[in-house]
């Protein structure tokens, strides 16, 4: 599942056990012969290569051939160039290549995903934990992650998966209609694509998979970054139950410097998914002094009451010293439950505070009578007070998809 | 990689080399000015190194030899043995070719020879000029166990022809990704650059040679040696903006590379002067021949040259004029990476036409 270096006794066993069948193509001085084969001759494509390799090189596929899917939306070019459009990147993708996110593979001039159906994590988790707090809450979602991000964020939690290739993650093989009968028998009310990036980076599993639950009443739900395309975004609300979005920070700086990225287009797929009627979820991962100023919070609140209106659950979460980060200190509690107070002040409805267990910021509140409707320990819930999506104390409605 | 961060990684190399530099500069007298050329480069300190040559020109000046073959029979093994024994005779001022390779490598150097295997048997590393190389280094008392040829992926080797060997005696041959190689379990953060570098640069080996093919790259402008060195980390997909400019440079700054590689034998049999990285065959010429220095960023520079030469003779633009000259080239040759010698004026070429 991540990169991980064996221990090398493993390698003295291999030593070992390959010894004996070693040693009659060793026979003495220094072996050269054993270790070229020579310039062979040009070959077909391996079996599992595309239909359409040529026959110009005969390069086997990094990982299991057999699993790979052509991409949804991308562009060929001359000379066996592709242009993917599933993100914001629009990678330009020449032959034996891959993108950004290191999952799609330019192969004689098709676009690969490598991810396809290949999690490296799987689990059941709390739906809180997504989090996604008024969406079926008290339920779990069977949970996948596959290697890849079309991001780079110095802060990633799950950056040695995040940051992988398929070929550098332990994968099992789980298709489509395997993964939603996995989430059946473990009595899940949704499948989450979440961890790393798989909702972008392994589009086309996740939609499969969003179109096969849809049979059997098992929703999909896409925990993203938002830095996806207009396009394959409103492809996939048709069939998606819920999406949390990342909102990293409300300035392009950040997002150019820390998560090598751009702000704009994950505004973009907050204001289409609005449009659409996906319901969705904002967390806003505080990093102490890179996007926890007044100013920038005030402004994020405001944008998402204007644009989405206030009843989009917020979630500021608390940053914890990891990957490319290990010096910024976690952030202050202090600072958590000012964001909360600017964001409510702002007009949202309901603003949370995340990682950290216990504080009255994991509660959900109504917005009219003020009482807690649902209470939360970490992701747990202890109490609920709530009908048919409607405030037990006042009868106001509670947005959500409460089912 | 925020300016402020940049800025910082770029004092703090140029204070480290500045130091490292001067320490050189003082004691380096008894090195050949040919073998220690560049700037970038690390010979092996030894009693029987060429002539000793003012110390300015250790700094200033970088040789890449080419040495061609146009009429080879079919034995590639022999065809390369003759190149490259030659080019480093020349290039350490050797009698022998023996005394030549012990210029650079010494008995107990664990030497990893880093290929280029990822388009397959067409466009890759030559397995028979790796094998002729291992026989350089046996023949200067390097035991053939303690000679690694690796790429990123073992199957990537065997698509190119190479014997995936992990544990029989020795050449070995795999990728990181066998089980007693693997990449670092945290990120390096060089510049640009985050990413988990292979142990058997960081750990396994004391020396390193590189052995890439000639080839245009329609992101990067060439893929030679430096780029040659994106094998080496976990997450080269990430360092493909902006022409992999300055990322190509930022990986070869890690203190593995820069410290262990002794050498670049680049393998110019063929060339893809367009199209590039993958083969294809429109765009490939016959160059017979190999490109030798101890200046990676020498060795690309000439490799550019040549390319650029290949393309106008096609009817191509230049790199440059399609804003394709590898950019990284110049940020690899600052003060902040001291990785080699960018400026063409700068660097001298012989040419060796075998006979």
């Amino acid at each position: 599942m991540k990169i991980e270096r064996h221990d090398r006794s493993c390698n003295r066993r291999g030593f070992l056990r390959r010894l004996g069948a070693l040693s009659g193509m060793a026979a003495g001085s220094l072996v050269l012969p054993a270790l070229v084969r020579g310039r062979a001759s040009p070959t077909a494509a391996s079996a599992g290569t595309p239909a359409s390799a040529s026959k110009e090189r005969s390069r086997e596929p990094s990982v299991n051939s057999s699993h790979a899917r052509e991409c949804m939306f991308y562009k060929k070019h001359p000379e066996m160039e592709v242009e993917c459009e599933i993100c914001p990147r629009k990678c330009r993708v020449g032959d034996i290549e891959r993108g950004y996110c290191g999952t799609r593979e330019n192969r004689n001039g098709v676009y690969y995903s490598l991810a396809y159906a290949l999690p490296c994590a799987i689990h059941v988790d709390p739906i809180e934990k997504k989090p996604l707090f008024h969406f079926h809450p008290g339920t779990n979602a069977f949970s996948l992650g596959t290697a890849g991000c079309n991001m780079d964020c110095k802060f990633c939690q799950n950056w040695e998966m995040s940051q992988a290739r398929p070929e550098q993650t332990s994968n099992v093989h789980l298709p489509p209609k395997e993964t939603v009968e996995k989430a059946r028998q473990a009595s899940c009310a949704s499948v989450a694509f979440t961890y790393s990036e798989p909702g972008v980076v392994a589009y086309e599993y996740m939609l499969d998979t969003a179109i096969e639950g849809k049979k059997s009443g098992i929703k999909t739900v896409m925990i993203s970054n938002g830095y996806i395309n207009r396009e394959p975004m409103l492809e996939a609300a048709k069939h998606l139950g819920a999406v949390k979005i990342d909102l990293k920070a409300f300035t392009e700086k950040y997002y150019a410097e820390i998560c090598d990225a751009t702000l704009k287009p994950v505004l973009d797929t907050l204001v289409l998914l609005k449009s659409s009627g996906v319901w969705c979820e904002i967390v806003y991962l505080v990093l102490p002094t890179l996007n926890d100023g007044d100013s920038e919070i005030v402004s994020a609140s405001k944008w998402i009451a204007q644009e989405l209106g206030p009843d989009v659950p917020l979630h500021f979460t608390r940053f914890y010293p990891i990957y490319k980060m290990t010096k910024l200190p976690q952030t202050p509690i202090s600072a958590l439950e000012k964001a909360r107070k600017i964001a409510m002040n702002a007009g949202l409805h309901y603003v949370y505070i995340g990682n950290v267990p216990g504080h009255e910021g994991e509660n959900t509140y109504c917005p009219s009578c003020k009482k807690a409707v649902v209470k939360r320990i970490g992701y747990s819930i202890v109490e609920r007070k709530l009908s048919e999506g409607r405030c037990a104390y006042c009868k106001a409605k509670i947005a959500g998809v409460w089912g | 990689m925020g300016k402020r961060a940049r800025d910082d990684f770029v004092s703090r190399i140029s204070r480290r080399d500045f130091l490292r530099k001067s320490f050189s500069m003082a004691t380096a007298l008894g090195a050949s000015s040919l073998v220690a050329g560049s700037a970038g480069s690390n010979p092996r300190p030894s009693p029987t190194s060429a002539p000793a040559s003012p110390a300015s020109r250790e700094l200033s000046r970088a040789l890449v030899i080419v040495a061609r073959k146009a009429n080879r029979d079919d034995d590639l093994h022999a065809f390369y043995k003759l190149l490259i024994n030659t080019s480093l005779a020349r290039l350490a001022i050797a009698a022998r070719p023996e005394d030549a390779w012990a210029k650079f490598f010494q008995p107990d150097d664990v030497v990893a020879i880093k290929v280029n295997a990822i388009a397959g048997k067409k466009l890759s590393t030559s397995p028979a000029l790796v094998r002729a190389i291992a026989d350089g280094l046996t023949s200067c008392g390097v035991h053939p166990d303690k000679i690694i040829v690796w790429d990123r992926a073992g199957w990537e080797l065997d698509a190119a022809g190479f014997q995936v060997n992990f544990a029989g005696e020795g050449p070995l041959c795999y990728g990181t990704d066998a089980p007693s190689a693997g990449y670092e379990t945290s990120p390096t953060v060089l510049g640009a650059v985050g990413s988990c570098f292979s142990r058997i640069v960081t750990e396994d080996a004391t020396a390193l040679i590189n052995v890439p093919i000639l080839r245009e790259h329609s992101v990067a402008g060439v893929s030679i040696a430096l780029k040659n060195n994106y094998g080496a980390i976990h997450n080269p997909n990430k360092y493909h903006a902006d022409g992999c400019t300055p990322f190509v440079a930022d990986v070869n700054a890690h203190p593995a590379l820069k410290k262990k590689t002794r050498l670049v034998i680049c393998d110019a049999l063929g060339v893809q002067f367009h199209g590039g990285p993958g083969y294809k065959p429109r765009w490939t010429s016959d160059f017979e021949g190999v490109m030798v220095g101890t200046d990676p960023v020498a060795i690309d520079t000439v490799g550019a040259e040549r390319i650029d030469g290949l393309r106008k003779s096609a009817g191509l633009r230049s790199l440059s004029e399609e804003k394709r000259y590898p950019g990284y080239l110049s940020v690899a040759s600052d003060g902040a990476h001291l990785l080699g010698i960018s400026d063409r004026s700068r660097i001298d070429v012989i040419n060796m036409e075998l006979a």
